[in-house]
């Protein structure tokens, strides 16, 4: 008896319930027909879904449900693009992620040529939290990218995030305002 | 015929002749012999069948169980200090935006729960009191498509 581990299951077409119960009913037909075309295109729903659910909850208008549903679905898109068909639902959710954050397709596709048989899932979630935070671009990514080729491991880039992101210690400072001078008198050099 | 259980006319000969017929098997047509072996290997068959149905299911068990993230959680501890509420939830990816599904618990204005989540990456936020979105201040923000902080978590093995 063959069994199949791993192999993809076959695309849901119908209606998600968790959706009819919860959204206006044409909000509900329209997120829907969204999930369907992920699922045809073998990309994963439940991320789309849960975006859906989270407008709901926040009590969004359905066009902007629609746009953050429609959004996500593009960028997941986008990421297996850049990661190759093999990509997991984890590493497509945390591509989307980056790209949202601001990373080009191009760096998310040099991070699976770095890293060809692990999975990126940490390396581009550590990517998409620190531009979310506002570090400097070519900081991230020269940190993420070294790492990677250097043969990191997860816990070392979640190590850099904790380093870098919003409170940690390597973080980078903004320069303190200039001290205010009287008209006519040359300003201060700032430091 | 004898009635041996009549005591009156029995004797130790009859009787003995008489238990042996009663015990002895009753034959049985060849049919009915090859029947019963039929069912014998079909029983046989059966349990081998059952058997090996156990086996392989335990061994897909197994399999998934071992294989990275497939059913493994993790615990993960959500905090917020938060004196003033008085109810706080966490809502997020993990329990479909509900905000009755997670509520924390109140100790002198510390709010906690701890959720068993599967690796993932998960967006959340505290939600305060049922009206407000608070941000978790010991993650990293998540992109705001709603006009609301959002934190979000990276659960990894």
């Amino acid at each position: 008896m063959l069994i199949l581990l791993g192999a993809p299951s076959p695309p849901l077409l119908g209606q998600e319930a968790r959706l009819a119960a919860r959204l206006p009913h044409g909000t509900a037909v329209e997120v829907q027909r969204l999930v369907d075309s992920a699922a045809r295109l073998r990309l994963p729903t439940e991320p789309l879904i849960q975006k859906a659910l989270e407008g709901e909850s926040k009590g969004a208008d359905s066009s902007r449900i629609m746009v953050a549903v429609g959004g996500l679905l593009a960028r997941m898109d986008t990421a297996r693009q850049a990661l190759g068909n093999e990509a997991s639902e984890a590493e497509l959710v945390a591509g989307a992620a980056a790209l949202r954050a601001g990373a080009d397709p191009g760096s998310v596709h040099t991070l699976r040529t770095l890293r060809p048989n692990r999975s990126l899932f940490v390396p581009l979630s550590v990517l998409a939290d620190l531009l979310s935070d506002g570090v400097p671009a070519s900081q991230v990514w020269s940190s993420v990218r070294d790492m990677a080729s250097n043969g990191a491991s997860d816990a070392q880039f979640l190590r850099l995030r904790d380093r870098l992101g919003r409170d940690g210690a390597d973080r980078p400072r903004p320069l303190p305002p200039a001290p205010e001078h009287a008209p006519g008198e040359a300003s201060p050099e700032r430091p | 015929m004898v009635d041996v259980d009549d005591d009156r006319d029995s004797s130790p000969l009859l009787e003995a002749l008489v238990r042996e017929l009663r015990s002895a098997r009753v034959p049985e047509s060849r049919a009915v012999e090859a029947a019963l072996a039929g069912l014998a290997r079909d029983r046989r068959w059966r349990r081998w069948a059952i058997a090996s149905a156990v086996v392989a299911a335990a061994l897909v068990l197994g399999l998934s169980l071992r294989l990275p993230g497939r059913r493994e959680t993790l615990p993960i501890r959500f905090e917020l200090r938060a004196p003033g509420s008085r109810a706080v939830a966490v809502v997020g990816d993990f329990n479909d935006w509900n905000p009755a599904a997670d509520p924390l618990t109140d100790l002198d204005g510390e709010w906690s729960v701890t959720l068993r989540l599967r690796p993932g990456r998960y967006r959340y936020a505290y939600l305060l009191d049922g009206r407000h979105w608070a941000p978790d201040a010991a993650t990293p923000r998540a992109d705001n498509d709603f006009n609301t902080p959002t934190s979000v978590i990276t659960v990894a093995n």
